[in-house]
């Protein structure tokens, strides 16, 4: 089954396959693009959606109620796309050169060493450019976690996976928050979430096949856009909630009420207890930070401990949120129906940035700790002596009052 | 192999709009009638090569067009000569012919055997 809509082509109604409209209208828009770059461009690609009307037209007048994916294709096959246009539509010299081209560089391979170096280096930047010109950098919101940057980057550089960079970028980040002791100027310490969040302001998503397409450095081609809308369409309709078929009798209803009535004081108190917590680390968070405001000599120790190494505590406090975070995530997923089981790459990035975090997180903790327990021995130690000192100087006066009260008492009885 | 691959696609390329204009000698047709000429002749294999190339030849003043409603399908655009188009046609005809006699005359041209040297 398939979503169908309606268009409308110079005044004629055509019913058509979402999918097949989609592809469509990539067709269009590509041919459009592509002749927009010579002179009445417009005129041609409107002749063409013509044609395309015409087509249409004569597949209605064949009986076919709706337009399918396959009749589009058809109908692109036959028109052609922007390279086989361009083909044989190119005037002699375009070839003329190519061919000289092609000669060049044979006879200056055969030539000396050196200039075949030189070819050799221009042909890697040859192959650089190429790769420049063929791949443009998206944003692959396909596959993502935050704004599909990584994902974007991996497809763009065509090395690597997605789960890779993300881990990768993972990992820098913490090396580069926690950079003071690696020499490094201070201004990088925020390097890779910035770059992440200007990227993902930057770039752009791949929206469109056509996008898709061009960010993967492949072809635009009719078969590939075709592929292309096809998954596509595949992956919207895995996405697209199914409708939960209510076919249960009387018992299933009782099963599922027992079930809820049982579970429900469990999922209440797991509840609060994540409540508690994040409403614990907002506590934390606001209290230390409080305390740092307006620190109090009793708690010097503390209030020390965390001004002293500032990169290590931000780490933690990310880190924390992070290992927080993915947890609740994870709930928030599961109680919501209507999303799709987890791509397995997601699921690993996420279960690696968590046990990443929850080591920082705890080395973070360990060394404050360890800093703040110093601190506090310290200020306890301090402490105690003086009590030591008040209590035997007390001892001393009792001691004093002790004597003068008896030689008081003594001196009245001798009397 | 890719020479010859490319001689005979550029000796199609050159013959292309000479041909287009010949279809239109007689009669204005419509982009299809005239793409199902070229396709029958193995003059093009996609159709979309057509239309820029069309354009082209307006542009340059040697077609026109004009709308016509049709019964089936949308309106088409009926191509004509101008007449600069014919002009340019009766010169074209007179290189071709001129072309096709040379090509005739080193086609038919008498094997001479090569003479020993003396």
């Amino acid at each position: 089954m398939k979503k169908n809509i309606s268009i409308n082509i110079f005044g004629t109604i055509y019913a058509i396959d979402e999918d097949a409209y989609q592809l469509l209208d990539n067709y269009l828009e590509s041919m459009k693009n592509y002749f927009m770059r010579q002179e009445g461009g417009e005129e041609i690609a409107d002749d063409i959606e013509h044609r395309v009307a015409e087509l249409l037209w004569e597949n209605k007048q064949n009986g076919m109620e709706a337009v399918s994916i396959e009749v589009i294709k058809e109908i692109i096959s036959k028109i052609g796309n922007a390279d086989q246009i361009d083909e044989e539509t190119a005037i002699h010299e375009n070839g003329e050169n190519t061919n000289n081209g092609k000669e060049n560089t044979n006879t200056s391979t055969t030539e000396n060493s050196g200039q075949q170096e030189q070819a050799q280096s221009s042909a890697f930047f040859d192959k650089v450019k190429t790769h420049m010109r063929e791949r443009h950098l998206y944003r692959n919101t396909n596959d993502k976690m935050l704004g599909g940057v990584c994902s974007g980057l991996s497809e763009y550089f065509g090395v690597g996976d997605p789960v890779l960079w993300r881990i990768g970028a993972i990992i820098l980040t913490f090396v580069f928050m926690g950079a003071e002791y690696w020499f490094v100027p201070d201004f990088l310490h925020v390097f890779f979430p910035v770059a992440y969040i200007i990227l993902w302001i930057l770039v752009p998503e791949a929206r469109t096949a056509e996008e898709k397409l061009r960010m993967r450095g492949k072809k635009i081609t009719p078969e590939n856009l075709s592929d292309q809308i096809v998954n596509d369409s595949e992956e919207q309709e895995a996405k697209t909630p199914q409708p939960v078929r209510n076919n249960g009798g009387c018992i299933r209803f009782f099963f599922y009420a027992f079930l809820l009535l049982l579970l429900a004081p469990m999922f209440l108190a797991l509840l609060a207890v994540i409540i508690a917590l994040i409403v614990a680390m907002f506590a934390a968070i606001f209290g230390v930070s409080a305390l740092m405001a307006h620190p109090v000599p009793e708690l010097a120790w503390l209030t020390d401990a965390i001004s002293s190494n500032p990169y290590i505590v931000i780490m933690g406090l990310v880190a924390i949120i992070i290992v927080i975070g993915i947890p609740i995530y994870g709930i928030i997923r599961a109680i919501r129906r209507n999303t799709s089981p987890m791509r397995n790459g997601t699921l690993f990035t996420l279960i690696i940035a968590w046990i990443i975090a929850l080591a920082i997180s705890f080395a973070a903790c360990g060394v404050v700790g360890v800093r703040a327990a110093e601190g506090f021995k310290v200020f306890h130690e301090n402490h105690i002596t003086i009590e030591q000192t008040t209590d035997s100087l007390e001892n001393e006066l009792d001691t004093i009052e002790n004597y003068l009260e008896e030689e008081f008492t003594d001196s009245i009885i001798n009397e | 192999m890719i020479n010859v691959e490319n001689t005979k696609s550029q000796m199609r390329k050159g013959m292309l709009e000479y041909c287009i204009m010949l279809l239109l000698r007689h009669r204005p047709s419509y982009a299809n009638d005239i793409i199902e000429q070229l396709k029958g002749a193995k003059m093009i294999v996609v159709e979309g090569t057509l239309y820029p190339l069309l354009n082209r030849l307006k542009k340059d003043g040697l077609l026109k067009y004009e709308w016509q409603e049709s019964k089936q399908g949308p309106p088409r655009k009926y191509y004509a000569l101008t007449m600069d188009g014919e002009e340019a046609l009766r010169q074209l005809d007179a290189s071709w012919t001129e072309l096709a006699t040379t090509v005739d005359i080193l086609q038919s041209m008498p094997i001479t055997p090569l003479l020993p040297e003396e």
